[in-house]
């Protein structure tokens, strides 16, 4: 794992204990993702969405690097509403684009970071490409909720601060068939909780980096 | 087939062993050319294959390029992300025109919506852009070929990726003349493209071929695949390239070579060939022709030469300086020719010259006599030849040998040879003691003087190893144009001629046809004679013998007369030589011995005894069974041995003295007294003449006649009376014309004797009348 992607994930756990310091009854559920053949799976955005009530609003910033003519990370997870940076690190310049339905959008040709972010309102997914770099290849899922994860190499997503109660828990991974194909499983929080999810992937559908 | 000659045999041989050769080897050469190029042909096919296959990739390569650059093109994705299908397809007519493809076709991942531009319909499309794009999924590209409305089409896929795959862009080239055109200008080889689909049959889409040939080929290609076969008047090698196969669709690339053009540069070289194959065979021509006349001109020349040889030309020179086989032959012919130039000469002197005497020999003289006689013709000259031979040479070689003889030859050789008048005389030695004389010019009277001259030279005796031999020769003459015109009937009337004057002993003799038995005039003589010693013609004569002591007829001689019907009397002259030469002497003489024997009988019938005395000649003596008959004529007259007494000539015996001695001594033996004629004139030795069993001699006429007058006469007379005497003979003399040689042939003691004074022949019959009047003289 990138140093800079376990900083983004340490910045998202260290900023969950403030956002939801009100509730009380807090839990932690842990999923274990797996592709068709039981191996653990990474890459894939676990999120759950509150049965029934509306979710609360957690507004939240992300950045998806450009370096050494990738993105980083492949596969990004915000809340709807959220606004991202792509900063450049490389001494190139980049093309970022979006065609997708739930953003579409294309950063022409820059360096450094553009002034404006890019704020996704749409939940889906969002494939993002560069103009100029046939191979960058990068994936945000915009979700409803601001409770998610995204799977570690040993297939382990976590989501903190849970509040006890219904839930649909939704899996959804970028090597799926379809971009918009998520796994869906209900279950009620009530104290920290086990999940697994198996998903229909072939570890060779995987980008490899 | 037949050669006249060596050189055009080895002309045709060695023209038709090269000829052979360098049709062989253009036979091979040609095979050869045809299998390589036919084998080049199908090199050329097999590259021209790859290169097809080459071009067909990048086709399929630069179409992709195309269908990638608009796959990337980012305004086309922003369409296609905008789902706005109208966008698309005029971006996709854009970039078809901008990459000059056929067809361009787009389908979305997302919907399945297939947009198109270009001639083909959803329906044929779909299933196949369905395919390409399931092939392309796993390779990220994919390349096929397809026919839609009967038009086939290269075809590429590649996605549309943003960055996922968005959708697919299909373009499309169509298979036409321009690829075929394209691929002709690359390989040099015509193409063409056949298709079938959709159960339809064979059809070509584009050719580099004409229409018609195009049209000849699909015929071919739809029946068989054939890899050669004519079209249009061409042979093609042909290859079949299978680009598309399945279901009921078919694409076949035909890749075609024609043979004719690839064999063009090498029928160059055939060409080249076949003049260099002309011209080797003229040149060879030339010099087998040169080389066989070079051969053969030498053979001819000797060929020529040997002709000329056999001509009895000798004059010839044969000078090769060539050091090969044929010069050496030619030099060996040469010799050849000198050393039968040499033998011939000698042949020739053996053949016409006579080793001993060096005289022209018979052949010799006839030739010269032929020349001579035809000259004689043309100039209307007279020619005579005179035949001489020695008389008695039988008896001068017995008695003084071989050698001395050849020496006396010689010598007789010599004294003719000097004795001639002049050049043009030619003396030669038919054989034996014959020679003859050659005389042109001359006429019978000249001839004949030539003859008595001859005569008169060789009275000189001939002198041999210190010994003086007497000589004497008949001399036969005869003469053109008075005896005979051709050489062998003049030469063999001369012939005749010597053999009378040796009969008569009378020196040189011209030529009578009445010589010659075979002559018209002889042959009736001797049917006459014949007639007459049948029809008893003939006439016995008697001469009475007496004794000259006492005066009283002792005996007779028998004496022959022919009362010839027409002539008259004949002597026998006239009519014995020519019956000794043809025989009929033995016949006359058998007549007169049983004349003689039946006159006799009638004679001792009349008390009158008078032995009569027969001449027998040559021919009676070597009769072996003369005794014989003469027993059997006396048995058959009735007569006593002794009546008939026989009269043998010196001569005559000397022919065969052998075989004379022999009938002698058994008709001796018998009881018939013999007595030698003509003694005197012959040269029977006194040793052969004491061995005959003889009981008379009767000394010839010639030396009685003049031995009044002739002291020499006389003396050989007296001493031939003692000679016989003393040899205990009874001596005759003949010729007898007065009484004074009576007496003196009497005083001599000469015991008998004959002649016209005692009584001329007379006929038998009168002889016993005669004998009544004969009165005895008194003794003197």
């Amino acid at each position: 794992m990138q140093p800079s992607y376990s900083r983004f994930f340490f910045r998202l756990l260290t900023l969950a204990p403030l956002l939801f310091s009100c509730s009380v009854h807090a839990a932690e559920l842990t999923v274990n993702v797996t592709d068709a053949a039981g191996s653990p799976l990474p890459d894939a955005v676990v999120y759950a969405e509150p049965t029934g009530k509306a979710p609360v609003t957690a507004i939240a910033t992300a950045a998806i690097e450009q370096k050494n003519r990738q993105f980083y990370p492949l596969v990004s997870v915000i809340q709807t509403g959220a606004s991202v940076t792509f900063p450049n690190r490389d001494k190139v310049k980049h093309h970022v684009y979006s065609f997708s339905p739930a953003k579409t959008f294309e950063l022409k040709l820059y360096s450094g970071i553009p002034s404006t972010p890019v704020i996704f309102d749409k939940a889906g997914t969002v494939v993002l490409g560069c103009n100029i770099h046939d191979q960058m290849l990068a994936f945000i899922r915009v979700v409803d909720t601001p409770y998610f994860a995204l799977s570690d190499s040993t297939g382990k997503a976590t989501i903190s601060n849970l509040p006890n109660g219904p839930y649909t828990l939704k899996t959804w991974h970028y090597a799926q068939s379809n971009e918009n194909t998520v796994a869906e499983k209900s279950l009620t929080i009530k104290a920290d909780e086990q999940a697994a999810v198996k998903l229909d992937i072939n570890t060779s559908a995987l980008q490899k980096r | 087939m037949q050669f006249k000659s060596l050189q055009s045999r080895m002309a045709v041989i060695f023209l038709t062993l090269i000829l052979a050769i360098q049709i062989a080897g253009f036979l091979a050469i040609k095979y050869s050319i045809n299998k390589n190029s036919r084998a080049a042909v199908n090199e050329q096919l097999e590259i021209g294959e790859r290169v097809f296959l080459n071009l067909l990739k990048q086709n399929g390569d630069s179409l992709s390029q195309g269908a990638k650059i608009l796959a990337s093109d980012y305004g086309f994705r922003q369409a296609i992300a905008s789902v706005d299908y109208e966008t698309i397809l005029s971006a996709l007519s854009n970039h078809q025109s901008r990459i000059g493809a056929d067809i361009a076709m787009f389908e979305s991942s997302a919907t399945g919506n297939l947009t198109i531009s270009g001639k083909v319909s959803h329906l044929e499309a779909s299933p196949i852009v369905d395919k390409l794009i399931q092939d392309g999924q796993q390779n990220g590209y994919a390349q096929s070929f397809a026919i839609f409305n009967h038009q086939p089409y290269q075809l590429v896929a590649v996605p549309v990726k943003a960055p996922l795959t968005i959708g697919w862009i299909i373009m499309g080239f169509q298979i036409d003349d321009t690829l075929a055109q394209n691929l002709h200008k690359l390989s040099n080889l015509d193409v063409t493209f056949i298709s079938r689909s959709n159960g339809s049959g064979w059809s070509s889409m584009a050719s580099t071929l004409s229409m018609s040939l195009t049209e000849k080929l699909l015929d071919k290609a739809s029946t068989s695949r054939l890899t050669e076969f004519s079209m249009g008047n061409a042979d093609y090698g042909t290859r079949y390239v299978s680009i598309m196969e399945h279901g009921d669709e078919s694409l076949v690339a035909i890749l075609q070579r024609s043979i004719d053009e690839a064999t063009a540069p090498y029928l160059v070289l055939q060409r080249n060939l076949l003049l260099l194959t002309i011209l080797g065979a003229l040149v060879f021509a030339f010099v087998i022709f040169y080389v066989s006349r070079r051969i053969s001109q030498p053979i001819t020349e000797l060929a020529d030469t040997a002709r000329k040889l056999e001509e009895g030309n000798f004059a010839i020179r044969l000078s090769s300086t060539r050091e090969d086989e044929l010069g050496k032959l030619s030099r060996a012919f040469g010799s050849m020719v000198d050393a039968i130039a040499s033998r011939e000469q000698s042949i020739t002197r053996l053949a016409y010259w006579d080793e001993l005497t060096g005289l022209p020999n018979r052949a010799s003289f006839l030739r010269e006599l032929g020349i001579a006689l035809q000259q004689a013709q043309d100039q209307h000259e007279h020619l005579s030849v005179l035949v001489m031979n020695l008389n008695h040479f039988k008896q001068i070689n017995k008695v003084l040998g071989h050698t001395a003889a050849d020496d006396l030859l010689k010598g007789v050789a010599q004294r003719l040879q000097s004795s001639i008048r002049q050049e043009s005389d030619l003396v030669a030695r038919l054989g034996g003691d014959e020679f003859a004389l050659l005389l042109p010019k001359t006429s019978v009277e000249n001839a004949m003087r030539v003859a008595n001259m001859l005569l008169q030279k060789l009275e000189t005796p001939i002198s041999i190893a210190d010994q003086s031999v007497d000589i004497s020769m008949g001399i036969g003459v005869a003469s053109y144009p008075q005896h005979a015109s051709s050489q062998e009937k003049l030469l063999g009337n001369a012939e005749m001629a010597m053999h009378i004057a040796k009969a008569k002993q009378s020196g040189a003799v011209l030529f009578d046809p009445s010589f010659d038995i075979s002559s018209q005039g002889n042959l009736s003589l001797a049917s006459e004679l014949r007639q007459a010693i049948a029809g008893n013609e003939l006439a016995l004569y008697v001469q009475p013998k007496i004794d000259l002591q006492s005066g009283k007829v002792s005996a007779v001689e028998a004496l022959i007369r022919w009362k010839h019907p027409q002539k008259g009397l004949i002597f026998p002259d006239a009519f014995i030589p020519f019956a000794e030469q043809s025989g009929m002497i033995q016949l006359i003489s058998l007549w007169m011995l049983a004349e003689a024997a039946r006159v006799e009988v009638a004679w001792r019938q009349l008390g009158i005894e008078a032995p009569m005395a027969v001449n027998l000649s040559t021919r009676d003596l070597i009769d072996q069974d003369l005794p014989n008959k003469i027993l059997a004529l006396h048995d058959a007259a009735g007569l006593a041995l002794g009546g008939i007494t026989l009269e043998i000539t010196e001569s005559s015996m000397m022919d065969d003295p052998q075989r004379a001695q022999h009938t002698l001594e058994r008709l001796s033996d018998m009881g018939l007294p013999l007595s030698i004629d003509d003694f005197g004139t012959g040269y029977s030795s006194l040793a052969y003449l004491k061995r005959l069993p003889v009981s008379e001699l009767k000394i010839d006429k010639s030396f009685v006649l003049k031995m009044e007058e002739d002291e020499s006469d006389r003396k050989i007379v007296r001493s031939t009376i003692d000679l016989g005497h003393n040899l205990n003979l009874k001596v005759v003399a003949e010729g007898i014309e007065s009484r004074a040689v009576w007496d003196l042939l009497a005083s001599m003691g000469c015991d008998f004797g004959q002649g016209y004074h005692i009584s001329k022949p007379m006929p038998a019959a009168d002889f016993p009348a005669w004998l009544q009047r004969w009165q005895e003289p008194q003794a003197a």
